[in-house]
């Protein structure tokens, strides 16, 4: 064994840690190299200062609070990815919204599509009537017009405000 | 622009001036094949009614009442006619419609509308001028109720039905141009439906080109609220054009048959129409899926047809809108209300 491999283990020798073969080593070592007994003598009196130093008393529950601990960690750790729930329920209700719009923009074309249908459909009848040679072309273009309002989006006339003409 | 051909510019003249003379056998009534009139038989008198705008211009002043919904409305027009098939409206009163004006080149129509600044582009409603007075005859039922006069004119009063089904139009035709100068539309349910009758008229003046050209007032835009098609005559290409399927009945009950069909769209509808006639009376019949067309919000409710169904009328024109396997139909024609919904009943049951 090299000198600072000696030196290196002095410290567990000096406290019987070491197995019984690596001991009588040292032993030996030591007791013919002067440098590792001024070293081990350094070390014995180390740890005769140490040893008088008075040893700080634990809180009772320190066990119970450190594994404590130790168990909070990882489940924190474990849901760190997820938001704080203000913020998931914002971003649920929007998903919803978006996903609403289309349904939403759908409907109101429905509406508006049965809206206009009748006006649509009797302005694209009326060419179809006048092949009728007797039929009186005022009549005609008195019905398409009104229908021409509605499908242009002007609602006054029709037969809703029919009224002011009785 | 269609022409007619000047023998029947002149044969509908001379027929005018040398047939119908006036005379006290006028009083009698018949039908077609009757000689009455100083000799003149009914067809000849509805062939001078055919073929008189083609060879009569006139301006004058008309007044149209329209049962539409429960209300009878009324409207004042000026109305000048320009050989063959032209035609300038100026509307008069309510003041809701006051200061519209129609203009029909016969190709197209334009129709401004004063008080939204907007001039709406549309097909011709100008009468056709191909008429086969024979082909009309045989599918039309008509009588010779007499003889009256209108606005100082003489007029022989005519009672037309179609020769299948009801309803019944009447014409006080002048005597001596063969212009309508009065009109009646009978319902045998409602009774009298609509009418429209000259207060003043002139013939024959020097009735100027330019009034029949489209000219409004600067900076007023034109729009065409439906899109233009052309009709189709395969199923296929028709259900291609809109997208989706359509019930397509070759023959409908009365004698109407399929005539063409064509894609219709305007604004968020789309629908594909077909066109049934049965010689005097047209049929649209108009198909949209129930999931892009909602239930109609306006019309009276018809309990036979389901809960969404309903009917609309203008005059002696109906319209029943309801719902069935999911498609949205719509059946368009100048017949009685129970029997448009009849045929309703017989294209597709509600469900």
């Amino acid at each position: 064994m090299s000198i600072h491999r000696i030196q290196h283990d002095l410290s567990a020798y000096l406290d019987g840690e070491l197995p019984p073969e690596e001991m009588a080593d040292v032993r030996r070592h030591v007791a013919q190299c002067q440098a590792c007994q001024d070293e081990l003598e350094e070390l014995r009196s180390t740890k005769k200062l140490l040893g008088r130093l008075a040893q700080p008393e634990l809180p009772h529950d320190f066990a119970r609070e450190l594994w404590s601990r130790i168990e909070q960690k990882p489940r924190q750790r474990r849901w760190m990815w997820l938001p704080h729930p203000a913020v998931a329920l914002a971003a649920i209700a929007l998903a919803l919204v978006l996903a609403a719009v289309p349904l939403v923009r759908g409907h109101l074309e429905r509406l508006k599509a049965a809206e206009v249908s009748p006006d649509l459909f009797i302005r694209t009848y009326m060419p179809i009537v006048a092949e009728d040679p007797l039929m009186d072309r005022a009549f005609l273009t008195l019905i398409t017009t009104d229908a021409n309002l509605r499908l242009v989006g002007d609602e006054a006339r029709g037969e809703a405000r029919g009224d002011s003409r009785r | 622009m269609r022409r007619i051909g000047s023998m029947a510019v002149v044969a509908s003249a001379c027929a005018a001036v040398v047939l119908l003379s006036p005379g006290p056998a006028w009083m009698q009534t018949g039908t077609q094949g009757t000689r009455m009139l100083g000799g003149v038989t009914v067809a000849q008198i509805v062939t001078h009614a055919l073929l008189a705008a083609q060879t009569v211009d006139y301006e004058g002043t008309k007044v149209l009442s329209v049962l539409r919904g429960p209300l009878m409305e009324t409207v004042t027009v000026n109305e000048a006619h320009k050989r063959p098939n032209r035609m300038r409206l100026e509307f008069l009163s309510p003041e809701g419609v006051a200061g519209r004006l129609v203009v029909d080149d016969g190709v197209q129509t334009w129709h401004y509308e004063p008080r939204i600044h907007t001039v709406i582009q549309g097909p011709s409603l100008g009468a056709p001028i191909d008429v086969r007075t024979d082909r009309w005859m045989e599918r039309h039922t008509v009588k010779l109720l007499g003889v009256e006069e209108v606005i100082g004119r003489t007029t022989a009063v005519l009672s037309i039905q179609p020769r299948e089904g009801r309803g019944e139009r009447r014409l006080w035709i002048d005597r001596t141009t063969g212009i309508a100068l009065r009109t009646e539309d009978r319902d045998p349910a409602d009774g009298l439906v609509a009418t429209t009758y000259f207060t003043r008229i002139s013939y024959a003046l020097n009735i100027p080109d330019a009034l029949f050209r489209p000219r409004f007032p600067a900076g007023a835009p034109v729009v065409s609220p439906t899109e233009p098609s052309r009709p189709l005559v395969a199923v296929g290409a028709l259900e291609k054009a809109v997208g989706f399927r359509v019930i397509v009945p070759p023959s409908l009950p009365g004698g109407f048959t399929l005539q063409g069909g064509e894609p219709v769209t305007g604004g968020p509808v789309t629908a594909a129409r077909l066109h049934y006639s049965d010689g005097a009376r047209a049929l649209a019949l108009f198909v949209a899926p129930a999931g892009r067309l909602g239930p109609p919000g306006r019309g009276a409710a018809i309990a036979a047809l389901g809960p969404q169904a309903r009917a609309l009328g203008w005059g002696g024109t109906r319209m029943v809108q309801w719902e069935s396997r999911g498609q949205r139909l719509t059946l368009v024609g100048q017949l009685p209300l129970g029997d448009l919904i009849s045929l309703a009943e017989t294209i597709a049951p509600p469900r």
